[in-house]
């Protein structure tokens, strides 16, 4: 009994009929409009959450320790940036590639397909030079494909989290690591509500929208928002949990015997290099 | 009566993970289906499907009679009147809602369709009556309370004028009252005539009503 | 706008990276002073914003898309040095998780995007809503302040590229990063930027802070505590250009490498480059030169090519087998 006398309080009797329009189809005819770009800016955020998800499943406990692999990554790609001649990136390239054919397809196309990206994207960018002479300029790509292909590794063999301890470990200040670490998670809540705002948009994008700059620029500034309050919420729950300003990373500084390791693969790197630049 | 919605032993795999198994459902016009499930069932997964936001990988989907394939809604004239078809309520309305103003989120559809300014106003007008919420009108969306963000959503959807509306989850996160119009509308609204899919982990919902429910169980696969 | 590695050398990322290091530690101590002791989310949500902002495509005419930046905005909804840090966390994931930027030019790209682009879209929005404090005037300083930013940016950008062909050469006068020429380097940057990109970014913009402003206008950062100082501004310029002086400095560095380079006459041939092979034309040897010529022995070069070829050909199997997987899989 209650139920209905609430049903009918809240929708009552004179206004409960549809509006007729509701009631007939439109048989509407959309008309078309370029609205790739929704569909672009979703497939770039998905992939990119979707990797970022992915992370904290990857082996945290290999033997070679996250800030070992960040400090090699950035020598070789020293190395190869400061070699002038092609025999020493030619030898990362076999080493990169031997590494690579020894991986299941899916991740080779995963690595392959943003490096190649660079390689191409360079390669059309030095292309005006080396027609008008400057033949050395195909080196540039070569090495784009070399160094993009390190990052790749890096990101592809280490958690994100182990990265940022790996600072913690290198003397970078806490506070720092805490934002990297706070970041990390935002992008993935925030991506979230802006892929679902932008899914959203697609949706009711049945014609033509003449304000296509207001509806990406209003799930901008939606995301925003967003972005703010859970900047508050994060502030009180720190609040909550006596945060003091410091934020430790935890680490364990003891010289183990693979450090040797580490120094020596570093140091068979660099004479690599000098030796295939001539130096020696 | 028409069908509207075939689905003949679709599956959905992403990363090797199976979210749906061998779904065959058939939704016709004028239907009122309950789709109920507990948490990771892959209701929302089957939302997404049903919606062309991803594909089967394998078996196969037919809206109103077309096969609804990527090929398909690569091409964009077909891919806008697909989705004016489906009118989809998110689960969370903050989600769904992006517009500076109540009347800008409900007049986005039909401004799209190319109406001229009168009928934009009128429709927008009569579905802010229809639903009670014309005190809302200038209001933002944003700062609304959790019930009335819902009802706004669901008159954005229907400014598209849909022949199905599918919900998830409408009354999650909604108070007594806030859940008691929820219901109250989607028993009008199927009482018209109209074609529904309400996905809810809450199955004594509507039961006054003569609707049909069906079920997704945790191996993913659907129970009738 | 993000430079990846090899286009700058790595003295140049050097150099901007040492600049950055004053900048950052400057907008760290700004933001302690000027926002409440414990709003650090803050930053990590400005730089997630800032993240996701870059990964807005924008439909431009000519039906192809221009990509966001986002800068200026950040600037003006949380301040200048927020925007710098948060910019810059957000430009080194990016670096090192997907690989867009390089990770030794994770200085060069701060200093374009994280600091010029922020700085000068904010002082000049701060400037122009100053000499015209109407709505209108507010809306003209953001869309001029957008403007501006990307494309002193993209300019600073050029700048850095023109200048490496100058100071780095091998004894050939050879390119050893970035080919081209500050009279190439910069038309190719900025024209792009000032008819089609700097007007999607203001746009945009524009678009993001009229929501905001409408919707919760109390969130947009108020700017009372900085002042419009000029002798500020004569700093922040002097800082934009003082990497640009150590590089024309630099030049004297570039120039010993090359006498260096040049007086070993084993490294006179090491290129392979032999004059009349350039007046033939295009030439295989050429750009790809043989390795015997190097001085390296014949079996290293040998086994060389043989470990690239055989591993190349056993990952286009491994693609070729994937492809023909997947068309089963999605059939």
């Amino acid at each position: 009994m209650e139920q209905i006398k609430q049903h009918k309080f809240l929708l009552p009797e004179k206004n409960n009929k549809l509006p007729v329009w509701l009631t007939q189809n439109d048989n509407y005819n959309p008309c078309r409009d370029r609205d790739h770009f929704i569909d672009k800016t979703l497939l770039a955020l998905t992939g990119k959450l979707t990797l970022l998800k992915n992370q904290p499943a990857m082996a945290t406990d290999s033997f070679f320790s996250a800030s070992f692999k960040l400090i090699c990554t950035i020598v070789l790609i020293l190395l190869i940036s400061l070699s002038h001649r092609l025999m020493f990136p030619l030898i990362v390239l076999a080493v990169f590639l031997t590494y690579l054919a020894c991986l299941d397809s899916r991740r080779i196309s995963s690595i392959l397909k943003p490096v190649s990206a660079a390689m191409f994207f360079s390669l059309c960018i030095v292309l005006p030079a080396f027609i008008s002479g400057q033949q050395n300029t195909l080196m540039l790509p070569l090495k784009v494909f070399l160094t993009t292909m390190s990052a790749a590794f890096l990101a592809q063999r280490t958690a994100f989290s182990a990265l940022t301890k790996a600072l913690g470990g290198l003397h970078v200040p806490g506070l720092f690591i805490m934002v990297l670490d706070l970041t990390l998670k935002y992008i993935i809540l925030l991506g979230n509500t802006a892929a679902d705002l932008l899914i959203a948009l697609r949706l009711r994008s049945i014609g033509k929208n003449d304000r296509k700059y207001k509806s990406m620029g209003s799930i901008m500034g939606m995301v925003f928002l967003k972005a703010n309050e859970y900047s508050i919420d994060t502030h009180n729950a720190m609040l909550c949990r006596c945060f003091t300003g410091d934020y430790h990373v935890s680490q364990k500084h003891r010289l183990e015997s693979r450090y040797f390791i580490y120094m020596a693969i570093i140091l068979t790197m660099i004479v690599v290099f000098l030796y295939a630049e001539e130096y020696l | 009566m028409n069908t509207l919605v075939e689905l003949s032993s679709v599956s959905y795999k992403y990363d090797n993970i199976i979210a749906l198994e061998n779904i065959s459902l058939t939704i016709k016009e004028g239907e009122l289906i309950l789709l109920t499930g507990p948490n990771g069932c892959g209701k929302s997964t089957l939302f997404k499907l049903l919606n062309g936001l991803v594909f089967p990988s394998s078996g196969k989907y037919f809206f109103a009679g077309q096969e609804i394939t990527p090929k398909l809604l690569k091409d964009n004239l077909s891919a806008k009147k697909f989705h004016q078809q489906i009118g989809y309520v998110f689960q969370n309305p903050d989600l769904q809602l992006f517009n500076p103003t109540v009347y800008d989120e409900i007049a986005f559809g039909p401004r799209q369709m190319q109406f001229d300014e009168d009928k934009i106003r009128e429709r927008t007008d009569s579905l802010l009556c229809f639903l009670h919420i014309e005190h809302l009108r200038d209001r933002v969306p944003y700062h609304l309370s959790g019930g009335e963000k819902k009802k706004v959503s669901i008159a954005a959807v229907l400014a598209l004028n849909p022949d199905i509306i599918m919900m998830d989850e409408p009354l999650n996160g909604l108070d007594k009252k806030a859940r008691k119009w929820v219901e109250n509308f989607i028993i009008d609204f199927s009482a018209a005539g109209k074609t529904m899919l309400i996905a809810s982990h809450e199955e004594e919902i509507f039961t006054m009503q003569n609707r049909r429910t069906v079920q997704l169980d945790e191996n993913h696969q659907l129970v009738l | 706008m993000h430079i990846p590695d090899n286009y700058l050398s790595p003295s140049t990322c050097a150099v901007f990276a040492a600049a950055m290091v004053p900048i950052w530690y400057y907008s760290l101590k700004k933001i302690k002073e000027d926002l409440p002791k414990d709003k650090i989310p803050l930053i990590g949500v400005g730089a997630a914003f800032s993240f996701l902002l870059m990964m807005f495509n924008l439909p431009i005419p000519g039906g192809t898309t221009a990509h966001a930046v986002g800068g200026t905005l950040i600037a003006v909804l949380l301040g200048p040095y927020t925007a710098c840090i948060a910019i810059s966390v957000a430009l080194l994931i990016q670096a090192v998780i997907f690989g867009d930027g390089g990770i030794l030019a994770f200085g060069a790209n701060s200093f374009n995007m994280a600091f010029v682009l922020p700085f000068t879209g904010y002082y000049i929005f701060r400037l122009i809503k100053k000499i015209w404090p109407s709505p209108l005037g507010k809306k003209a300083a953001i869309f001029i302040g957008a403007y501006a930013g990307i494309n002193m940016a993209a300019f600073i950008a050029a700048i850095e590229f023109g200048l490496q062909p100058l100071l780095f050469a091998d004894s050939m006068g050879h390119a050893l990063y970035s080919p081209y020429p500050l009279s190439v380097a910069i038309p190719a940057m900025v024209l792009p930027h000032i008819l089609i990109a700097g007007i999607a970014e203001a746009v945009f913009t524009i678009a993001i802070y009229e929501f905001i402003l409408k919707v919760s206008p109390g969130m947009v950062y108020s700017d009372q505590k900085t002042k419009l100082n000029p002798v500020f501004a004569l700093i922040v310029t002097l800082i934009v250009l003082s990497p640009l002086g150590l590089l024309a400095d630099g030049t004297a560095w570039g120039e010993w490498g090359a006498d260096e380079i040049a007086a070993d006459t084993s490294f006179g041939t090491t290129l392979g480059y032999i004059p009349d092979k350039m007046i033939n034309g295009f030439n295989y040897e050429a750009f790809f030169p043989d390795y015997t010529v190097t001085g390296m022995p014949d079996l290293a070069g040998y086994i060389l090519s043989a470990v690239i070829g055989s591993a190349a050909l056993i990952i286009i199997f491994k693609l070729l087998g994937n492809i023909k997987g997947g068309a089963n899989k999605t059939a």
